[in-house]
């Protein structure tokens, strides 16, 4: 394995050490949405391994990808419905896991889905960063004393505010980049992209850690 | 095909750059927002508390002021009637016949009775005379009060070298004992009462204890008005207030006052 393979794999390992971590939130008085977030990790780091032992075996596996990117904004979508508590947002969640099927559906009828659907991952990133954003206003304006380094879902935000406004403007653009210029393509997404990835796991695994007590639900 | 490579380039790394300077931003400020959202809370907090205190502090004046106008007019009216009586009575005597000067000489003598229980009430309740016995020596003319009255036995006892304790604290440290040794009276139906001050500058421990029928209800579950003065009084000096009751055992009430004591505490 050479230094390029090496750094490309860094990020699956992170994404490992993640979902192992998350799985603590299947103990006792961990609230839902932290356990239901840990297993959609776990379906991550299953992906994302599949996704480089098809690589590894010289298979297309953009559809791989396609799978999981709709997959982790319905559900990431899914769970901020029940954190953030703004009425309009809360809509316009109701809005988005309606219509957004109805856009996959669309786009996998129009382009297939053996290419990366950019137009998926434009639009589910944006909306994850709208909701990041909207769980960071919440945040600002609540009355409650608790520190928000002690909140996960603050620093879960923070991961996805990150994360996807460092790879949604690239992966918006990935297919006409890899036409075109596949050197510097294969460049950022090495270095670049791939960053973002492990930054959004360090933070995915401080938000699970930053807290251990969690009171008993009635 | 190189410049185009540039403006790509230039657009991508600018998005993700303006992208990532506006998350830190959001974040700073919500800490920033944060940091300033306690410390108002602490103020307001504060407030509050300085508030609660000065209310308290009005509160436990007037009724100093009240005690002391009470004190005064048992002493001067009440007791100039009393007086009064008695000579009538004692003027009497001499045109009553023989069997009947029994009646004169009870009468006399449950007026006398009358005359130095009102001026033990009077004492006890001015606040001049509780500054010049202090605390522990009003402490004792209360107890001997009680004791006159034969309903109760009364026991004292005390450990240690007194201290000095500034005078407006000691008005409210008697002020509680008083109030305790008014609730054992009004409602414990107790036999014996242990009175011990023990004494261990800077720190003094005081515990009345009774042996009447007790209660079994938590201090947070008392809402008697007696009861909420001690616990407002212990607060204010502040001073450590234990109530342990237990039914057909009776009280114990312990006060424990340290000068350099900071925060209040409530035992129960």
């Amino acid at each position: 394995m050479d230094a390029k393979q090496l750094i490309s794999t860094l990020p699956l390992f992170f994404v490992g050490i993640t979902a192992a971590i998350s799985l603590i939130s299947f103990r006792n008085h961990y609230p839902a949405p932290l356990k239901k977030l840990s297993i959609l990790w776990v379906f991550n780091f299953c992906v994302d391994l599949a996704g480089h032992i098809t690589k590894y075996l010289g298979l297309k596996n953009h559809w791989l990808y396609n799978i999981y990117f709709w997959m982790l904004y319905l559900s990431l979508a899914y769970l901020y419905y029940h954190q953030i508590q703004g009425r309009y947002i809360r809509g316009s969640i109701r809005w988005f896991l309606m219509l957004f099927p109805l856009l996959i559906l669309t786009v996998s009828v129009l382009s297939g889905i053996d290419d990366l659907q950019t137009i998926i991952i434009v639009v589910g990133g944006i909306f994850m960063i709208f909701l990041a954003a909207s769980y960071f206003r919440q945040l600002y304006t609540s009355e409650e004393n608790e520190r928000i380094s002690r909140d996960p879902w603050f620093w879960f935000s923070f991961g996805f505010l990150i994360h996807f406004g460092g790879t949604v403007p690239f992966l918006g653009m990935l297919n006409y980049l890899w036409a075109r210029y596949p050197a510097f393509t294969n460049f950022y997404y090495l270095y670049f992209s791939n960053s973002f990835t492990i930054l959004l796991n360090i933070l995915i695994t401080v938000g699970f850690l930053c807290r251990t007590t969690y009171r008993k639900s009635r | 095909m190189q410049d185009n490579l540039s403006e790509v380039t230039l657009i991508l790394i600018g998005s993700t750059l303006i992208i990532l300077v506006l998350t830190g931003l959001i974040v700073l400020s919500l800490f920033i927002n944060q940091k300033r959202k306690y410390r108002y809370r602490q103020e307001k907090f504060k407030m509050t508390t300085d508030f609660e205190q000065e209310l308290l502090r009005s509160h436990l004046e007037i009724q100093s002021q009240a005690f002391e106008s009470i004190s005064r007019e048992l002493h001067d009216n009440v007791g100039t009637l009393i007086s009064i009586a008695m000579v009538h009575i004692r003027s009497l005597s001499g045109d009553i016949p023989r069997e009947e000067r029994s009646k004169i000489t009870e009468a006399d003598s449950l007026l006398n009775e009358a005359m130095e229980t009102l001026r033990d009430i009077s004492r006890s309740i001015n606040p001049e005379n509780i500054q010049r016995l202090g605390w522990q020596g009003s402490f004792i003319a209360e107890l001997d009060r009680i004791r006159k009255t034969n309903l109760f036995t009364v026991h004292y006892s005390e450990e240690g070298p007194p201290f000095p304790i500034e005078m407006r604290k000691q008005i409210i440290i008697f002020r509680i004992l008083q109030e305790t040794l008014n609730n054992i009276i009004k409602h414990s139906n107790a036999a014996h009462i242990h009175a011990n001050i023990s004494f261990a500058d800077p720190e003094v421990m005081i515990s009345i204890k009774d042996d009447g029928r007790g209660f079994d209800k938590k201090p947070a579950d008392l809402h008697g008005a007696g009861i909420k003065n001690m616990l407002a009084r212990a607060s204010m000096l502040p001073a450590v207030l234990g109530i342990d009751s237990r039914p057909e055992v009776g009280t114990v009430i312990t006060l424990a006052y340290r000068e350099t004591l900071i925060q209040n505490n409530f035992q129960t």
